[in-house]
């Protein structure tokens, strides 16, 4: 039977090559403090610990997450909200939306991505709905 | 409690298998069991009731005079995710069969409502993220011993009848392509006939036979004409490859002449300027022999569809008069906000009416072929100035919830709905085909037009008019079941069972079962009673616009019907959580 409440470890991201965000996990799916795991170079961590988007504000990774954003969310979240919640009015923390992107939400209808994109297609869109208020 | 616990059933299978030695006869369901559905009121044994697709039942036990008494007389949870539902459920030997979202099947005993045996399709991680449009499914197939069903990442499998293990599956298509399922298979004769889905995401759409005791593949016929066929030159360039045109509702079969209707879908991407041409045969009906899928005749309902105008919705197979001569009609209510009357025998025109208020996406239709004149105003152009409003929404008009004809009335029923979009075509060069992204190209919006959305109506075919229309505040999107009661049955979003009489559309009867419907209702006869039956459960489009709470259950009514004591869908203890006090 599916258990659909499972969440993604280490070992199922190396085996669909999403290294770095399996990378990631391996700290984040334990629950352990990240601080007691060697970050990768492209996550950032804030004092507290909380997983950070290090591509906010970064120009290039914007105009990257549009296309993402086109590929892959516009059919349900649409331009400021359909079936899916405006994420241009997020207030979502970036390692929560890392977290709903990757694993998708239980009880509800938004899937998991973390076969689809990789950790920095998933950091460009979280940069590019954080950059405007409206699509 | 976590649902996947309640999924435990390793332990109740067997249990419930057992049952099947008390359910009566479970006789074979034969082709021509299928070709005679019309006169057997007792069983509901297809998608559309009959090959017609009519959806008209001659039962009259429970009509105008008593249905304001009728009352719920059992249900069941069909738990889960809530996904939505979306499917007719067939009924045969006693036991009803029918659909979940992620396409789960359920056998019921329709007695006692004691589940006879489930059947969950495991799906590969990420295969969520490849639906368009949330994981519906729209029904099961049965022929003699088997069920059959096409799983969302386009599988079709084949269940034993008699327990729900696996006959045999395959795979239909690559849904990591974007190719998904979510319609209904159709039996005809030895042949099971599927569709596909995921015209968002650069498909070139198709029906599929196959054998339905080997599941060997039979033919293949493409919505799209392939290079030297005709109309392929209706698609600039390669565009055909990735044309859509998908085919994700189930067809109409017309024994008379083994011919075989199916509606097809939107092209892709959205931006028509990047396949300027007719793109046949997208947003159409095709008609194709059904025992070896060659091609007959196609009619385009919207060419060069700018506005996601899909032409799934199956034509109903009639035999009226319109203007004082005999048409052999297929009827068709459309996305794009037009009724259609088609002569089935040629794909001929015969007349268009509207079903909504204040369609502008065309001017008007050419008398003698159908044919739409543009309002180029509202096709927005890739890289130009967003258009609205379109009207209808890309929505419809009739989206895929069946309609249903009264053969005795002359009455074809239909749900519409009244509302408009804004379309924003993107620059052609952001619109790139990579398989399994969405390949739109256009972003859409809907908007409310006015207090109602939803409209229940009837159209007298004869006279090409609507005789009554019933609102809704919020759009339609159940299917409909008419009956020789004088009565219609559906359901609204806002979660009632409507009966409305089929003369004045007068609801005379109504029942509020806690989440939107977007199913389609069946009736039959068990006993001597007869049973009114429909899925509940908000999913699917107007999950896009509405949210409400969730649900997953199939409601049984009748006016004087008893159920026998039964066990449901028994919950399983979980282990170690609950041990006898010593």
């Amino acid at each position: 039977m599916r258990d659909s409440s499972r969440r993604w470890t280490a070992g199922r991201f190396a085996r669909c090559g999403t290294v770095a965000v399996g990378l990631f996990l391996a700290g984040w799916a334990g629950e352990q403090s990240l601080a007691q795991q060697a970050a990768p170079a492209d996550t950032e961590e804030s004092d507290e610990g909380a997983v950070t988007n290090p591509y906010l504000g970064d120009f290039e990774a914007i105009a990257a997450g549009k296309r993402v954003y086109r590929s892959h969310c516009i059919i349900c979240h649409l331009k400021s909200g359909g079936r899916g919640p405006n994420l241009f009015r997020t207030d979502l923390t970036d390692e929560k939306f890392l977290d709903i992107v990757v694993n998708g939400v239980e009880g509800a209808l938004m899937p998991a991505f973390g076969t689809k994109l990789t950790l920095d297609e998933i950091w460009q869109v979280n940069a590019y709905v954080k950059s405007r208020d409206r699509y | 409690m976590r649902v996947s616990n309640l999924y435990a059933f390793g332990t109740t299978f067997t249990a419930v298998a057992a049952l099947w030695a008390s359910v009566a006869g479970a006789d074979p369901v034969t082709s021509d069991d299928l070709l005679s559905a019309a006169g057997n009121t007792s069983e509901w044994l297809m998608y559309g009731r009959t090959y017609d697709n009519q959806r008209y039942s001659p039962l009259d036990k429970i009509n105008t005079g008593n249905v304001g008494d009728m009352k719920p007389v059992w249900a069941f949870s069909t738990g889960g995710k809530l996904g939505g539902l979306e499917a007719t459920p067939l009924i045969a030997d006693g036991v009803l069969y029918f659909s979940a979202d992620y396409a789960r099947v359920f056998a019921v005993d329709a007695r006692t409502g004691t589940m006879v045996w489930y059947y969950e399709p495991q799906y590969d991680d990420g295969m969520e993220a490849e639906l368009c449009c949330g994981p519906v499914n729209r029904g099961v197939a049965i022929k003699d011993d088997k069920v059959y069903v096409e799983t969302l990442d386009a599988r079709l499998v084949a269940l034993n009848r008699a327990d729900g293990t696996v006959a045999w599956e395959k795979t239909i298509d690559d849904w990591k392509a974007g190719y998904t399922a979510t319609g209904a298979p159709l039996v005809i004769g030895d042949q099971v006939v599927v569709g596909i889905a995921g015209a968002e995401y650069g498909v070139r759409g198709y029906i599929r036979s196959y054998d339905a005791e080997s599941g060997a593949e039979n033919w293949t016929t493409y919505a799209i004409p392939g290079p030297g066929e005709p109309g392929n030159d209706s698609w600039p360039g390669d565009t055909w490859k990735t044309g859509g045109a998908s085919t994700w509702q189930t067809g109409t079969y017309d024994a008379e002449t083994n011919t075989l209707y199916w509606g097809t879908g939107n092209p892709g991407p959205w931006n028509s300027d990047m396949r300027t041409g007719d793109n046949k045969w997208s947003c159409s009906v095709i008609a194709v022999d059904a025992t070896t899928g060659k091609f007959k005749w196609g009619y385009q309902y919207t060419p060069n569809d700018a506005w996601d105008y899909d032409g799934n919705n199956a034509p109903i197979l009639a035999d009226v008069t319109v203007d004082g001569k005999s048409v052999k009609a297929a009827l068709q209510t459309n996305r794009n906000g037009f009724l259609y009357t088609l002569d089935r025998t040629s794909g001929g025109f015969v007349n268009a009416v509207p079903t909504i208020d204040g369609i502008n996406w065309t001017t008007g239709l050419d008398p003698k072929t159908g044919r739409p004149t543009v309002n180029e105003k509202t096709r927005a152009l890739s890289g130009g100035d967003p258009v609205k409003p379109v009207i209808p929404g890309l929505e419809g008009g009739t989206n895929w919830f069946p309609a249903s004809y009264d053969p005795n009335l002359g009455y074809m029923f239909i749900n519409t709905n009244h509302w408009a979009m804004q379309l924003d075509a993107w620059p052609k060069e952001d619109v790139v085909y990579k398989p399994g992204d969405l390949y739109m190209g256009v972003d859409f919006q809907m908007y409310r037009l006015d207090k109602d959305i939803g409209y229940t109506k009837a159209f007298d075919v004869a006279k090409q008019e609507f005789v009554w229309s019933t609102p809704s505040p919020l759009p339609m999107f159940a299917g409909i079941l008419s009956t020789g009661g004088g009565l219609i049955f559906t359901g609204d979003e806002l979660g009632n069972v409507l009966a409305m009489n089929s003369k004045t559309g007068e609801v005379l009867w109504e029942f509020q079962t806690g989440s939107g419907i977007n199913a389609s209702p069946i009736t039959y006869e068990l006993d001597g009673t007869q049973y009114v039956a429909i899925l509940s459960g908000l999913g699917g489009d107007p999950g896009f616009y509405f949210q409400g709470p969730k649900g997953g259950m199939l409601w049984v009514f009748s006016v004087d019907g008893k159920k026998a004591k039964g066990e449901g869908w028994n919950p399983t203890p979980i282990e170690g959580a609950l041990p006898q006090l010593d």
